[in-house]
């Protein structure tokens, strides 16, 4: 069941020639976490922005939950939740008191702070948050989108700034809420968030989708279905490529498993990044 | 209890973090000083002054200033998806700046009445303040909206007070006349003056033509509703969104 349905959505900003978004189709089923990639300024944000209500009078269709967007109310956000891609706080209030501003406002409330416990906040709850760090403000900023307990995440770029471990600990969360049965729209550049989280992927691209599918397919329908294997021979390491298509009944392959001191095996399943490249032409920062 | 009071409690405590509230009782606090430097006879001329000009020019700050620094730190767009709508936010934006002011113009009403023994009409004080706070909050949500940063609505404020109330004070203290008395009503803060004589029965307070007061009251409402369907609301998330 699709919770989100877009049909030929298009944006233009006022004073801007061109469309931001141009004839974008996408479904976002319930229960998956789905990626929307791509360069700076491809239109991924306008995209998470029309579909959380903050830009209007756009061309086109966007069905949630059977009904069009534009006819909902305020009561759109009762179930939803958004991590924006900058920290969203008031500076002289405490992280706690920041929370319990925007909690307030909701029907649904769930206690702050054993999110706050699970993204590493406790201790520095009654801090103001002009104090926190970047990566404090990132993840407080995670715990804002799930005060109201959602069904739905919006999440932009919701590793930004975050160390190893802190990222792992909000991929971790964004694992739990799907496994609760919440659906996420992911909208990011970085392929390891993409790797970790994203059932589905579209890649954005001066406003249009230009390749949608699994991370897993697109890997395969990019990659080069060989197999290189790297043994160490008295000359050093030496590299040999095999056709993958036959390669149960390459004699060549199955003594060289045999015999040789192997060290790597590869399949030619390329990664994301070089996707994004190839698919965008955009150089990867991630 | 509703969205919009519980934003309007929540609003207002952040003002006390903040020390907005606290800056305008100090504010206050300088006014009380002034009145019972100059004595009783002055202060009940001076006292409508101070209130007016707090009401109208503090609110247009208190609301730019608000609303700067608000878009600095990024929090008006995460207040827009919440189950609250754009017109909640602008009215609760507003009612605080209202209270503001109100708390502002009752302190000192109440000390010039108590310590000075200067009569006040409380009643059309509070009704009053709040209209002059309303159009100012207003003009003041208008002007940094149109501002592109924090000096440019500092610009655009002087522009506004000196144009609209250097003359309303002029003829207020009777250093101008003739004409600019016809014409002071097209003024918010010489309209806020003007009530002002209303509130503390000073001097002309008895010749005051009711339809004109009326009348005055309507173009004040008329002035916010106009800033508030033709420009602030239908703005309000363009300017909030944006970065």
């Amino acid at each position: 069941m699709a919770v989100f349905e877009v049909q030929g959505l298009s944006y233009q900003y006022q004073k801007s020639h061109t469309q931001a978004v141009n004839q974008v189709d996408f479904k976002i089923e319930k229960g998956e976490i789905f990626g929307l990639l791509g360069p700076s300024g491809a239109g991924k944000s306008t995209t998470q922005k029309i579909l959380t209500k903050l830009l209007e009078h756009y061309q086109g269709s966007v069905i949630y939950n059977d009904q069009e967007l534009r006819t909902y109310g305020a009561d759109f956000y009762e179930k939803i939740g958004v991590g924006f891609e900058l920290p969203v706080h008031f500076n002289k209030l405490s992280g706690l008191e920041n929370m319990q501003f925007f909690q307030n406002l909701y029907k649904t409330h769930v206690p702050i702070e054993p999110l706050l416990e699970q993204v590493g906040l406790l201790a520095d709850k009654d801090k103001r948050v002009g104090e926190y760090s970047k990566g404090m403000k990132m993840r407080l900023n995670f715990v804002r989108a799930l005060l109201n307990d959602p069904d739905f995440l919006f999440l932009d770029e919701v590793t930004n700034g975050l160390d190893p471990k802190n990222a792992k600990i909000i991929k971790d969360m964004i694992l739990a809420f799907k496994a609760a049965g919440g659906t996420v729209l992911l909208t990011t550049h970085l392929m390891g968030d993409v790797e970790a989280l994203c059932d589905r992927v579209a890649f954005i691209k001066n406003g249009a989708i230009i390749e949608s599918d699994t991370p897993k397919a697109l890997k395969i329908k990019y990659g080069e279905r060989i197999v290189d294997v790297e043994y160490k021979t008295d000359k050093g390491l030496t590299k040999q490529t095999f056709d993958l298509s036959d390669v149960g009944k390459n004699d060549a392959f199955i003594q060289l498993l045999k015999t040789a001191d192997i060290q790597t095996i590869h399949s030619g399943e390329t990664s994301l990044e070089d996707i994004f490249i190839l698919i965008t032409g955009d150089t990867y920062d991630g | 209890m509703t969205v919009s009071l519980r934003l309007f409690i929540s609003e207002i405590k952040r003002l006390y973090t903040y020390k907005i509230l606290t800056i305008s009782l100090a504010i206050s606090a300088l006014w009380m000083v002034i009145l019972y430097g100059i004595g009783e006879a002055n202060a009940q001329s001076f006292v409508g002054l101070f209130i007016a000009l707090d009401a109208s020019v503090m609110s247009i700050l208190m609301l730019g200033a608000s609303l700067f620094f608000e878009r600095e730190e990024n929090t008006l767009k995460p207040l827009l998806v919440t189950p609250v709508s754009t017109g909640q936010i602008i009215g609760v934006k507003v009612a605080s700046s209202i209270y503001v002011a109100l708390q502002s113009a009752v302190l000192v009403s109440l000390f010039v009445r108590l310590v000075m023994g200067i009569p006040v009409d409380f009643m059309s004080l509070i009704l009053l303040v709040m209209l002059i706070a309303l159009v100012h909050s207003m003009i003041g949500f208008y002007l940094a909206m149109k501002a592109t940063d924090f000096s440019g609505l500092l610009v655009n404020m002087i522009i506004y007070s000196f144009t609209f109330a250097m003359p309303s004070l002029m003829v207020t203290l009777g250093l101008i006349s003739g004409w600019a008395e016809e014409i002071v009503w097209l003024s918010p803060i010489g309209d806020g003056l003007f009530y002002m004589q209303v509130v503390f029965q000073t001097n002309g307070a008895d010749a005051i033509d009711p339809v004109f007061f009326i009348l005055s009251i309507i173009y004040l409402l008329f002035i916010s509703t106009v800033l508030y369907v033709g420009y602030i609301k239908p703005n309000y998330a363009t300017a909030a969104v944006k970065e």
